[in-house]
């Protein structure tokens, strides 16, 4: 041995991984402990979430919309008058208005996720 | 852990009392640090993580069903954001700077360079594809109790042990090719 093989690392037994050793390494992993403020810290972001302002409906589009459907309504009525009574027979009637009650709602429901998205994006961002 | 002192807490949150969420968080903060823990290896990602869990947890909490295990609702819910968290993060596809460490180790105390060693197989698993880096997680999180693991990850406890047996396969495959 020289001098210089003194001061090195000793030889490393074997470069491969036993079964056994995985083993150990995976069941002798010590927990780790919150931080201190760990707590604190999950309890201020859901009281801020809490106390977004609730999502008020937006009155004004909607009835904006309203008042377009039914001028467009009243156009087509006058341009052509058996348009409305097609539209109010028993067997059209049910799906037009399942379909425009669907539109309005889909409608309302991006708007609403949007203005949500923007609305947490702001307190992010203050945060 | 306390079952009733989850059960009244989620009632009272429920009736409009915020504040009583900090219970469960005192006495779930512990796991669900840790379980993220095992799967990123880094406290303040972790703590990331199980924040995460936490809001989750308390936006869904009407969906609890009493007559379930609080904790198997929570720890399910905990494993579906960390997974999201996961994917969204992809991590890194080489991390050669610890296995270097090993093959030219800077310490001369062989007891180090055996704590590099298994360091660098908790971290491997990081790696290894979801079902089976899951099973590892959960199974050595759970102090490799089966049963519960297959409970965890909603799967039989023959899957779990098939895919421990493959995930281990895929470690040792995996840390061999680093070593090269």
């Amino acid at each position: 041995m020289s001098a210089r093989s003194g001061n090195r690392v000793p030889p490393v037994p074997s470069p491969g991984f036993s079964d056994d050793e995985i083993q150990r390494a995976l069941s002798e992993d010590r927990p780790v402990e919150p931080s201190l403020g760990f707590q604190a810290r999950v309890m201020r972001r859901l009281r801020s979430d809490a106390e977004l302002p609730p999502l008020a409906l937006p009155w004004k589009r909607f009835v904006a919309a309203l008042v377009a459907a039914f001028g467009a309504l009243a156009m087509a009525a006058t341009v052509d008058p058996d348009l409305l009574q097609a539209t109010a027979r028993p067997g059209l009637l049910f799906p037009t208005v399942v379909l425009l009650v669907l539109a309005a709602r889909c409608t309302i429901r991006s708007r609403l996720a949007s203005e949500m998205a923007a609305s947490r994006g702001q307190d992010s961002t203050a945060g | 852990m306390s079952h009733e002192g989850d059960r009244t807490d989620v009632e009272a949150v429920l009736g409009g009392e915020i504040d009583r969420f900090e219970g469960i968080v005192n006495r779930w903060q512990g796991p669900l640090v840790n379980l993220a823990w095992r799967y990123v290896r880094d406290r303040p990602l972790a703590e990331e993580m199980a924040q995460e869990a936490f809001v989750h947890c308390f936006r869904k909490l009407h969906q609890w069903r009493s007559e379930a295990e609080f904790s198997t609702w929570l720890f399910a819910l905990a494993l579906n954001v960390y997974r999201s968290f996961l994917r969204k993060r992809r991590p890194p596809t080489d991390d050669t700077v610890a296995a270097d460490s090993l093959i030219r180790p800077s310490s001369t105390e062989a007891e180090l360079f055996d704590s590099e060693r298994r360091e660098l197989i908790r971290r491997t698993v990081s790696y290894l594809p979801e079902i089976y880096r899951d099973a590892i997680v959960v199974y050595y999180f759970e102090d490799q109790d089966l049963a519960t693991t297959a409970v965890r990850l909603g799967v039989p406890a023959g899957t779990v042990k098939a895919r421990l047996h493959r995930g281990r396969e895929l470690l040792r495959e995996r840390l061999g090719r680093r070593l090269e």
